[in-house]
Parts: C-alpha cells; structure tokens; sequence
C-alpha cells in the first residue's frame, strides 16, 4: 500500500465553535493506482487533500488519526521531515491554474527551483530539466514557453506547467483537487489524457479529487464518495457508478444530465447540507434521505456489496464481501 | 519605457509652471515687505524706495512674474535677500548636504522597514508581530523634535556615543566638493577619516528622521506581505517542497514589494520636505535649516527656489517609483 489514510478526524475552529468536516476518514491507495474521491462543495474533499501534505489552515486540527506514507505516519513529522516529502514524494495540483504560479518568475526558473530542490543539479542542468519537463507535458516549443511569464499563457497551459511543476521529482503520488474544474471541457479532456499518461510512464499513484461524476467514469480505477466529512460509499469505479448503493450516490448518479431527455427537469437531491457544527449523530444524509428510518439516528454501519464494494448505510443489504473488514467507519 | 519618460518631463515642465505661480502669488498676498526687512524699521524713506525698485517690487505684479519665469528657465532663481548670493548657488550648497542626510534616513527606514514588515507578517500575530509593530508604531507617534532630543540627550549628552551637531567635526579637513555628499566625496579620494567622521555624525540624524516614515514602510509591507503570503502560488509552490524562507525571500518579497514601491516612493519625497526639523534639531547645515531662516527673513526668492525644487524632486521620484514597477512587475512592461 503506498498510502493509508486511516479514520482521519479533522476540525476548524472559529468563532461559531468547533466544526468538525473529516469524519473517521479511510483512504487506501495502491501504487500504480488512480483514486478517485467526489463529493460536492464542502464536503472535506480538498481538506483530506491538504491533510497529507500537511498544508491545513492554521485553525484546523487533526482530531484522530493516521496518514501512512509507505508505512510512516505522515501526521508525526516535523516541518523539515514533511518538507522533503512534498513535491519529492508526493505532489499536488490545485484547482486554479490561473493563480497557482508565481506572476513575476519565468516558467522555467519556476521549475528550475523545483528541480534544484529535489535533485543534486547544477543551475544550468535544472533549466535544461526544467524545459525537459515542459515537454513531458505536451508542451510544444518547451525553451519558448520556460522563458514566458505565467500571465503570457493560456489556462490549460497553466495547469500543463502546474502539473509539471508537481511532477518535476516525480513523485510517487500526485493529489489532484479538481485539476479540471476552472477549464473548457476541450482542455478538461486533455489534461485528464496527460495525467493518465504520465502516471502510467512514471508509474505515479493519482488521488484525483472532484465533484465530477461524469469524470470519474472513465479516469478512476476506484472511487469514494464523500458526503460531509464522511465516506459513504466506495469500490470500483464501474460498480458505484452503475450499481450505486448508498442513497447519496444514488441521488448524484440520478442528478447527472447525461442521457436525460432534455425537455425534463434536473433531478436534484432535496434540501441542503447541515450547517458544520450541527453534526448529526447518526448518518450524515438522514436530513435529506428518502429512505431514512428510525434506526438512521444510530452511526450506519458498513454493508460490503462485494470484495471492494462496500456502502455505510442501514438500509443496504450484505451480500458478499469481507466480514474481517466489517466495522464502523 | 521611454513613453513614461517623456510623458513625465512633459509633465515636469507644467508642474514648474503651476508651483512657480502659486508660490509667487503666495508671496505676493502675504503682508510683509522684504524691502523694509532689508532698511530695517529705522531706515529712511529714499534708501527703502531705492531697495524697492532694485528689488523690482514696484513693477506691476505680472511684470515681476514674467521675469520671475524668464530667470528659471535660464537657470536664474533672483537673489536671495538674506544671503545676497544667488539662490541657485545657496541651494546648490546646502541641497547636497540634505540629499545626504535624506538618503541614509531613507536607506535606514527601508532596510528596517522591509525587515521589519516581512518578520511581523511571517511571523504573525506571536511575539515578535507585536514587538516589531510596537517598534514602528512609536515612529509614527513620536514627534521628531521629541525623539530628536532625547537621542541627543541620551546618546549624545550621557554616553557620548555619537556627535550631537553638524556634518562633520569642526578640524577635519574637508573633502573636496565633487558630488558636496561628504560620505561619497571622501570615499573617493579616499580620505577615510573624513569618511568615518562624516558617517557618524550622520547615524543620529538619519535616525531620527527615517524612523517616521519606517513605520509607514513597515505597515505597508506587512499587509503587502500578509496578502501575497495567503495567496495561492505560495501554497503551490510550498506543496512543490521549497522551503519556508527561500519561498519567502524568493517568491514572496518580490510580489509584496510591488504595491509598497509607490508608498516608499512618496515617503522619499516627505523625507525631502520634511527634514527641515531634523536639520534644526542637530544643527545640520542643510537646506531645511536654510530656509527655515530664510521664512524668518521673508526672503521670498529663496522660499520659491526651495519649493520649486522640492516639486521637481516629487516628480523626478514619481518618474523613479513608475520606471521601478516596470522592472519589477513583468505585466507592466507588456
């Protein structure tokens, strides 16, 4: 296993009080491995993200816990310790490609100081990297664009030299928090083609984070699916999105207007999520659930569908699956 | 580049006219009579009438201004009343002496204030954001006069640290007048004990008179900073594994400095202006002291040649403060 997130719990604290958004989070990632974690706004996706990296705002803390990266906890080390994870072991990709790089550095002395930093190289070598990992993105004319500033490019082009300023090392595992969100759909796909690509030529496990259902389809080889702090379902992707159990996926795969005939309404799932720091006790969908009974005020357990599938939810029925796993999550 | 120039010199030419007049015609509705200063309250009627018309004060008021005008553009700023020499020459002998003072105060608050401003914004909201907030606040609040004194009393009158007057002391040879900065001056015909000595009698002052405008600094850093520091290319780049102070000093600084050139910028100007205190408190023979004096006499051509000259040093440094934002920011040059 190359990284374990194991019953994550993360709280903010401000003004209205403690709110927790991760709940007992679970996360496994094999290497090789692409994950896909959805969830709409809110519901912790970018926090796990931040979690591992340790960038978490200053008034967040990790209630309980571990984040195991080949086995050591990511949660116990120093700043120094952590520093000389990110970007070498682990990197990340953020969503908004048009602030994400420095405005008044060239591309290519951006990715020089990257390079420098994980790798024993000489100025000269690291621009000569530096352009190298430009074009490893499917960027054309690398030298031209390494001499630009990021405010000369377009988007796309912009998230080409995020990506390839996470994978200068290049890391073990990427984080993506939604790489695609701010593009075109044309450039959606070419990113999304690029990533699949580079984890496949440098064998990089992807923690693909999205609220993009339709994404996950033909990208992720699991996914989970967040709900408020909470994974409520997971397993392969092509067993949750075509035999989804819990009733949240249930309602996202019905929201999606593929396939739809276009003269009806969107479906849409009724009301809206509980304010952060009025957490329900039992599940966490119960206040917008059509299937809640009374027994959904208790923590759901998990049902497992399958050696990989698994729903926490009262109502899903066991079916096969590993009773040795069986607890709360 | 050149468009800014050029645009600023044009600029330039209305800003000499638009002072020129308002400092004239200020001159001119103000009572007093530099004439009868000159006679003295017991001179006689034909020697004051004489002084007059050698002063031109009984021409019609556009004919004084007219000649007024056609003198600074042939580089005649009239006499000065008090010192009888022309007023180009005084402040082409006291000006140096207060460029020099202004730059080292200026070197002084910026140095400090960037420091300053970065650590309190790095390291905010703990012990050191409030010592160094604390630090520059008392420059804001204490009046230079005050400040002034006490170091000159404590530093000057108790420890005897520093000279508590003047450029330089009093039997050391004078360096040569090439740029009239003594520092620079002796530096470079390598007199080092004029050097040392001038630089000394320059640290109490340049104190004293940076001090005010590095609190202004040191605010203005610390937002910049604070804003560029919570932006997100700082977190990318701090998840692409660079370091807390090299993303600091490389990525950060640069960015945040953006925004503050144009407060420091107009802090140099205030210097200029302001040092005029300063230069009272310990005796520094510049062009503050010089005009203070010159107020005192109503010697009116030295008080328009003074302001004159500090209008065009605002527009030469707003003209400094645009050509830096292009060196600095690369989404100006396009």
């Amino acid at each position: 296993m190359l990284l374990e997130i194991k019953e994550l719990s993360v709280s903010f604290e401000s003004i209205y009080g403690k709110s927790h958004v991760l709940d007992h989070v679970s996360i496994n990632i094999k290497k090789g491995e692409i994950i896909g974690v959805v969830g709409e706004s809110g519901s912790g996706k970018s926090v796990t993200a931040l979690a591992i990296i340790r960038l978490l705002h200053k008034n967040a803390s990790i209630d309980s816990g571990e984040i195991l990266y080949e086995n050591e906890n990511l949660l116990t080390k120093d700043e120094k310790e952590i520093q000389a994870i990110r970007g070498k072991k682990i990197g990340m990709v953020f969503q908004e490609p048009m602030t994400a790089l420095n405005p008044t550095m060239k591309i290519g002395k951006q990715l020089a100081n990257v390079i420098r930093k994980h790798r024993e190289v000489s100025k000269k070598e690291a621009h000569e990297l530096a352009i190298e990992t430009l074009k490893d993105v499917k960027i054309k004319d690398a030298e031209k664009v390494s001499e630009k500033y990021p405010f000369q490019l377009s988007g796309g082009m912009r998230q080409r030299v995020v990506i390839a300023l996470a994978m200068a090392a290049p890391p073990d595992l990427l984080i993506a928090d939604e790489p695609t969100t701010a593009l075109d759909v044309t450039v959606q796909n070419e990113i999304l083609k690029l990533m699949k690509s580079l984890s496949e030529k440098k064998g990089t496990s992807i923690l693909f984070i999205t609220h993009d259902l339709a994404v996950v389809g033909n990208f992720c080889d699991r996914v989970y699916v967040m709900y408020q702090g909470k994974i409520v379902e997971s397993g392969k992707t092509a067993d949750v999105l075509h035999k989804p159990e819990h009733p949240y996926t249930r309602a996202l795969i019905e929201s999606l207007p593929e396939g739809k005939n276009p003269d009806e309404p969107l479906k849409v799932i009724d009301g809206e999520p509980f304010v952060l720091n009025s957490r329900p006790t039992g599940c966490v969908f119960i206040a917008r659930c059509p299937l809640k009974t009374e027994q959904c005020s208790n923590v759901p357990p998990v049902r497992w569908r399958g050696t990989d599938h698994w729903a926490a939810c009262w109502e899903v029925e066991e079916n096969a699956g590993n009773p040795l796993a069986r607890k709360e999550i | 580049m050149w468009p800014i120039i050029r645009n600023r010199l044009i600029m330039l030419v209305f800003v000499v006219f638009g002072v020129s007049f308002i400092t004239f015609l200020m001159s001119n509705v103000i009572p007093g009579d530099p004439a009868r200063m000159i006679v003295g309250p017991r001179g006689d009627q034909a020697t004051y009438q004489r002084i007059r018309e050698q002063l031109g004060l009984n021409d019609p008021l556009y004919v004084q201004y007219v000649d007024y005008m056609k003198g600074i553009f042939t580089g005649d700023l009239g006499t000065s009343i008090r010192t009888q020499q022309p007023v180009l020459d005084d402040l082409i002998t006291y000006f140096p002496a207060t460029l020099e003072l202004v730059i080292y105060a200026f070197l002084f608050a910026i140095f400090f204030g960037v420091m300053i401003g970065v650590i309190t914004a790095v390291k905010n909201n703990t012990k050191w954001d409030y010592i160094g907030r604390f630090f520059s606040i008392t420059g804001v609040s204490l009046p230079v006069f005050l400040s002034g004194l006490i170091f000159i009393i404590i530093f000057y009158g108790k420890l005897g640290w520093f000279p508590g007057s003047g450029r330089i002391d009093l039997f050391m040879e004078l360096p040569p007048r090439i740029t009239g900065l003594y520092t620079v001056d002796s530096l470079l015909v390598g007199n080092f004990e004029a050097f040392k000595n001038s630089l000394w009698h320059l640290i109490m002052p340049s104190i004293i008179l940076g001090y005010v405008q590095l609190s202004t600094i040191v605010r203005q850093v610390r937002s910049s900073m604070l804003d560029v520091l919570n932006q997100e290319y700082i977190r990318t780049a701090k998840a692409n594994g660079l370091s807390e102070w090299f993303l600091i000093i490389r990525y950060a600084l640069r960015n945040a400095l953006i925004p503050v050139i144009t407060v420091v910028g107009v802090s140099f100007g205030m210097l200029l202006g302001g040092a005029v205190v300063t230069e009272m408190i310990f005796n520094w023979p510049g062009m503050g002291k010089y005009v203070v004096e010159s107020i005192g006499f109503l010697d009116f051509p030295a008080i328009m040649g003074f302001t004159l000259l500090i209008s065009v040093g605002y527009v030469i440094i707003n003209l400094i403060v645009d050509l830096l934002y292009i060196v600095l920011d690369p989404r100006v040059r396009e």
